[in-house]
């Protein structure tokens, strides 16, 4: 059998990453040739702004190129729904005495000295949350069975208020997902177009208020996202587009349309884990396993940990809200929990336009208030009066105010420099440039607080990593935030500003399927787990078939989620065989000591273990292209100008400029020196070393004395 | 200051401005939340993990604190009394050794609460001198005594609460001191359950260890050290900024407890709160005399409930340590209820700490009417079910924490059943705890009528059933606000007030009191607790006619609410 993937490998690949602000469109194709754009995104329908981005990139050949092509595709578009709630008419059916469920959340709040707390409404209003006799017990036995007259009349009232999307969630329904099925089926039975979402299908784990929420943010997503997707699909389909469509999933790995269309809630965090699947490419093609993502825009800087070349992933999040990831303190409430995989990012609120302030007791502050695209920066020239990180850098001679967006926006210095005067650098009794560099080591300071939170608070340490360094900040503080943290390389993809929308270039294919399983390790019924294990390897080679890929180019892993007896949080271990036996067994549990060693710095060994649930991910490789080569120049690098720049501890240097598009793969030169190009501008610091890889990354490496 | 002393004359500058102070600050808020992150995920009680009953912090070498990691900031002054108290009386630093654990629960010797927060000190050397001091503290299922759980609501004397633990060394030097194990093991039920937790401590304790260590290395002792000081300075600041914005004056406030568990007699707090530009004093003479019942205080609670109210109040964000407390002094006579002495028992000491909020906020409200909500529901619903075997013996526990509705504010109504104030638990997931325990939870629902009724109406408290499945229990109860329920302000109405009943409607149902310990439960019989809503906040006769009607479409309210108390006519 031919090697299907490989087979149905397209001549041309396309990301399209759809933001806030703009829709980024990358094309690359099977020569490693890229194009990249940008067009404004068109909130009232995205599908006019990807078809804008596709014809001004393909412009000509449009529908050739569309039909020998993937697209892959990072939406923010069920995020947007939920934020800004313009989600349909939801309705909730679970078990008698437990509507409130939902409301009630797990009591603790994320922000405990604020009286003025305010918490996101329930999704479902407490009206719409109808309840039914029916009774499962941990087990899944049955201890007292649905009266279905009942279901149908509770169907019946929420479609005579115009439900259009329902949730199903019992207690206990991981153990026994059929009751669930049961009223789905009676909901489709009534009226056949409605959406519905049970909680054992998109969580089939415990924790009732969790899974209720995932449910629940799944059926509220899902009309919304299924009609974009569809009328996206059809678009694509009319302009000559002649395969599945991708989506990115909060995980990292893609999905075909057709499936995220029942299982939205898969891809919440899109965007965010396109740019993390990003650096793991990177990683990948400048042979570095270990690497730390590093993503810095407008408002936010975005971390995430590659270790190994694998994404480390969690299950914990909340949309919109405060909660993400393994993190101290309680406190769901100011947004919506769901458990799907997640890359575990952590995202602070500081980025190029975040405002810098004094408080009342004259502390230097930055963010999280930020001056966004309007008005902006001091130095854009629009109406912002508050200077920001950028212009901190403005003023600092790092950015150029004649190479803004490569010359497109100039930007105003006399501006930046009365507004830093008065604002910040007089109050504190500094000089204006002693305020800019305070401004940049507040920010920092925070960035290195997200930095540690992926690394060290996680048991991995920074110095064993690269920073990969994007976004449009990224590469002006990468240098610094790797000093601080020890980590003695960072890299800068050849087009940082779009990053993200090339990271969904080199995304798999990738299902998970899971199950709440629970038992000590030591005596754990195999027959059981094993039979499991074969039925969500099954299911997850089956949908990955269907995408189109060849067996060979499909991987399995099976996972567990263990615990020490007694715990209530767990750890995600990799099983070592797709089957257990009594060697697995032992080779699991000597798998999670290291981990919860690694991670806590401490493990048990005479503790029992157990699972609480099994999990097998499937992944579909599929041709990917081979990124582009550069070639030596064979001359030495010509910096294009020479300017004085503001470095830590130098005071101004008048250092050299460079354009990062003419710097070739024999290029090496050391710090001072600042490196332009169109999306982003690059700081090299004294002390560190620039060469040029083959794949045009700039590798930024830290001088041993430095 | 000693790190300044470890310095020397090594670094002839040091670095303190308002950059490098931010840059500190947030590097030693890191350490602490590692240390939290470590503790709560590797906790085995639900007190910890989901309670969040615990704190992480570093301290200097003098007790001061420096930085914390709380989600509860009900331990805010917990550790450093208490390292202090090690310092002056049981260990001078001289004697402090690497590899050295304190252990320390004791409320009289410093700043623990009750018996069951077992606080922990681990010295932190750099380059073989001592630089600093890690510390946790964190809530235990047993420290022994008479009832299960260590919860003895008939207490009379602290020796009936548990095993009291002055300062001792668990670890001397890296070596774990078997004789002081053993000891603890003899007293204590479930010890491998509280050995797990105390394991998750210690593993914290390292982590600042560690997360100290590498500052230090990379910054020097003069510029941490200097930093430190620069901090604690500017949280005192922040702190006296925002006591400048309360208009100065006295503010006076009164609340009761129903009972103290022993007698039925209401348990008095009071406060007199002079606001003298930006320091402030919190009196709290003429609070009811220390009684021979398990509701009294050690003075470092009522520290933390000034504390906490302020802050709050003045909605900045401070940084928690040492300089906070400077401008804020609290006079507690010796012998009352906020600040006891032994052998008064102290195991129930979370309803006056609730109630001491609630006159703290009573007084704030008359300064600062448009930031002070009405009362929230005034006390955690603490309960525990422990089963028994044949023998009698304990052999698990269901310890649960009830919250309530907040109170309404000029703002908005109260939000619905979500901790409040100075205290921050969550739930248990039913699904876990029918998995572990033989019970069945069969309600769990939001209280109909339960917030106080106002222009902003009061949050709903809670209303959940429990049955016992199978064999014998013992049901155990803190809680309190079944006499008095929480005030509502400014003509606003009080929350419904706290009910606890086994076997509702049945013939042999009795309602029990708010503080009761060792109510035998047979298989079968089903417990029902309903908990306070908020305090209600202005006219309820001028609420917006359509939240009311939106209040009674949803089951919030009842017809007769609407009607009687809302004034809605249709």
């Amino acid at each position: 059998m031919p090697a299907m993937s490989e087979a149905n490998m397209p001549e041309v690949t396309i990301g399209i990453d759809v933001g806030g602000t703009f829709i980024d469109v990358v094309v690359i194709d099977r020569a490693g040739g890229i194009r990249a754009d940008k067009v404004l995104t068109t909130p009232a329908d995205l599908s006019v702004g990807i078809m804008q981005g596709l014809e001004k990139l393909l412009d000509g050949g449009l529908s050739e190129a569309l039909a020998q092509s993937r697209i892959v595709h990072a939406t923010t578009t069920a995020t947007n729904a939920l934020l800004q709630q313009k989600t349909p008419r939801i309705g909730l059916i679970t078990n008698r005495g437990f509507r409130d469920v939902l409301e009630i959340r797990r009591h603790a709040r994320p922000d405990v000295y604020n009286h003025r707390l305010e918490l996101a409404a329930p999704l479902v209003p407490r009206d719409l949350r109808l309840e039914v006799d029916g009774r499962l017990d941990p087990k899944g036995e049955v201890l007292q069975p649905l009266d279905m007259t009942e279901v149908e009349a509770r169907i019946a009232a929420l479609l005579a208020r115009e439900v259009a999307s329902f949730a199903v969630c019992f207690l206990h329904s991981y153990a026994r997902p059929q009751e669930e099925q049961r009223v789905a089926e009676a909901i489709r039975r009534m009226r056949p177009d409605a959406y519905v979402t049970c909680s054992a299908e998109v969580c089939p784990e415990f924790r009732e208020y969790e899974r209720t929420s995932t449910a629940v943010v799944n059926a509220a997503v899902m009309p919304l996202v299924d009609r974009y997707l569809a009328r996206l699909e059809s678009e694509l389909a009319d302009a000559g587009y002649a395969r599945d469509l991708y989506i990115m999933q909060s995980s990292g790995g893609m999905m075909r349309s057709a499936d995220i269309r029942r299982f939205p809630v898969n891809i919440i965090e899109s965007g965010p884990a396109a740019g993390v699947v990003a650096a793991a490419t990177i990683g990948r093609q400048v042979g570095r396993g270990n690497v730390i993502s590093f993503d810095m825009g407008g408002t936010t800087a975005k971390a995430a940990l590659v270790h190994g070349g694998r994404i480390e992933l969690s299950t914990e999040y909340e949309v919109g809200g405060a909660r993400h990831g393994a993190q101290a303190g309680g406190g769901y409430g100011t947004g919506y929990p769901i458990r799907v995989p997640f890359m575990d990012v952590v995202e602070v609120g500081a980025g190029g336009g975040s405002i810098a302030w004094i408080d009342e007791a004259d502390a230097l502050r930055v963010g999280p208030q930020s001056a966004g695209a309007d008005p902006g920066p001091v130095c854009y020239g629009l109406g912002g009066t508050e200077p920001t990180t950028t212009d901190a850098n403005l003023l600092l001679g790092r950015l150029s105010a004649d190479y803004f967006l490569g010359g497109e926006m100039k930007l105003d210095l006399p501006a930046v420099e009365r507004a830093m005067s008065e604002r910040i650098a007089k109050p504190l009794g500094l000089s204006a440039e002693a305020a800019a560099a305070g401004i940049i080591e507040v920010s920092n300071a925070l960035m290195v607080r997200a930095l540690r939170r992926v690394s060290i608070e996680r048991g991995r340490h920074p110095a064993d990593y690269a920073l990969i360094a994007f976004g449009g900040a990224g590469p002006l503080v990468a240098c610094y935030l790797a000093e601080e943290l020890g980590v003695p390389e960072v890299i800068v993809p050849p087009l940082p500003g779009v990053a993200s929308a090339v990271g969904l270039l080199g995304s798999d294919i990738r299902h998970e399927f899971r199950q709440a399983f629970f038992g000590n390790l030591v005596s754990l019924d195999l027959t059981a787990a094993n039979a499991l294990l074969a039925r969500l390897a099954d299911d997850g080679r089956a949908v990955v078939r269907a995408s189109g890929v060849a067996d060979a180019d499909i991987t399995m892993q099976a996972l567990a989620e263990l615990r020490y007896v007694g715990q209530a949080y767990e750890l995600r271990i990799e099983l070592p065989a797709p089957m257990l036996d009594a060697a697995a067994l032992a080779e699991t549990a000597r798998r999670f000591h290291a981990e919860h060693k690694r991670r806590y710095a401490y493990d048990i060994p005479d503790r029992g273990i157990e699972a609480v649930s099994l999990k097998v991910t499937a992944t579909g490789r599929v041709g990917n292209p081979a990124p582009p080569r550069l070639a030596a120049a064979g001359t030495p690098p010509q910096p294009k100008g020479r300017r004085p720049v503001h470095f830590r501890g130098l005071g101004r240097v008048d250092c050299p400029v460079y354009e990062r598009e003419q710097l070739a793969l024999d290029h090496a030169f050391g710090g001072p020196a600042v490196i332009e190009q169109k999306d982003s501008t690059t700081l090299l610091p004294a002390g560190w070393r620039l060469a040029v890889d083959p794949h045009r990354h700039l590798l930024l490496s830290r001088r041993k004395s430095a | 200051m000693s790190l300044r002393k470890l310095a020397g004359n090594a670094e002839a500058t040091v670095a303190v401005d308002p950059v490098m102070m931010q840059v500190v600050k947030n590097a030693l808020d890191s350490v602490a939340e590692q240390m939290a992150v470590t503790l709560q995920y590797t906790a085995h009680s639900t007190v910890i993990r989901e309670v969040l009953d615990f704190a992480t912090a570093l301290l200097d070498t003098d007790g001061r604190l420096i930085t914390q990691s709380a989600a509860a900031p009900t331990f805010v002054n917990a550790m450093g009394p208490t390292l202090r108290f090690v310092l002056e009386h049981a260990a001078p630093l001289n004697e402090w050794q690497e590899g050295d654990v304190f252990l320390v629960n004791d409320p009289y010797l410093g700043g623990s609460q009750h018996l069951p927060d077992l606080v922990m000190f681990r010295p932190i050397f750099w380059r073989g001198q001592l630089a600093g001091i890690a510390g946790c503290v964190a809530h235990h299922v047993d420290v022994g005594g008479t009832a299960p759980g260590s919860y003895f609501m008939t207490a009379t004397q602290i020796y009936q609460e548990g095993l009291r633990i002055p300062p001792v060394r668990l670890y001397r030097r890296g070596e774990l001191q078997g004789d002081i194990k053993r000891l603890l093991f003899a007293n204590i039920r479930l010890p491998d359950y509280v050995w797990g937790d105390m394991e998750a401590q210690m593993a914290s304790l390292r982590i600042g260890e560690q997360g100290l260590i590498e500052l230090l290395d990379r910054w020097g002792p003069a510029t941490i050290g200097a930093n430190i000081e620069a901090l604690l300075d500017y949280s005192e600041r922040l702190m006296r900024a925002g006591i400048r914005r309360i208009p100065n004056g006295r503010y006076r406030f009164a609340d009761r407890l129903d009972d103290d568990g022993v007698s039925n007699n209401p348990v008095e707090i009071q406060v007199d709160l002079t606001v003298a530009d930006e320091e402030i004093v919190a009196d709290f003479t003429g609070s009811s005399t220390q009684r021979a019942a398990p509701i009294n205080c050690s003075v470092s609670m009522t520290t933390a409930v000034v504390h906490y109210c302020l802050v709050a109040a003045i909605g900045a964000d401070i940084p928690v340590n040492e300089g906070c407390f400077r401008p804020v002094r609290i006079v507690a006579p010796a012998g009352t209820v906020i600040n006891a002495v032994p052998p008064a028992p102290v195991v129930g000491r979370m309803a006056t700490l609730h109630r001491t909020c609630d006159v703290v906020n009573g007084a704030l409200a008359q300064a600062l009417p448009e930031r002070i909500p009405a009362a929230y529901y005034g006390m955690s619903t603490t309960t525990m079910l422990s089963g028994l075997g044949d023998d009698g013996g304990m052999r698990w526990v269901l310890f649960e924490i009830g919250v309530g509705g907040w109170g309404g504010s000029s703002l908005r109504d109260g939000l619905e059943s979500c901790s409040a104030q100075i205290h921050n638990p969550a739930n248990t997931p039913i699904e876990m705890i029918e998995r572990l325990h033989p019970v069945r939870i069969e309600r769990y629902e939001l209280r109909p009528d339960s917030g106080g009724a106002g222009l902003h109406r009061g949050g709903l408290g809670l209303e959940r059933d429990v049955r016992l499945l199978t064999g014998q229990g013992q049901f155990t109860v803190l809680a309190d606000r079944m006499r008095f329920g929480p005030y509502g302000l400014a003509q606003g109405g009080d929350g419904a007030r706290t009910e606890i009943t086994v076997n509702p409607g049945a013939a042999s149902e009795r309602r029990l009191p708010s503080k009761i310990t060792g109510i035998a439960l047979a298989a079968g019989d089903l417990v029902r607790i309903k908990t306070t809503g908020g305090g209600g906040w202005g006219d309820p006769k001028r609420r917006d006619r359509a939240a009311v009607r939106r209040d009674l479409a949803l089951g919030k309210i009842s017809a007769a609410a609407a009607r009687d108390l809302y004034g809605l006519e249709e």
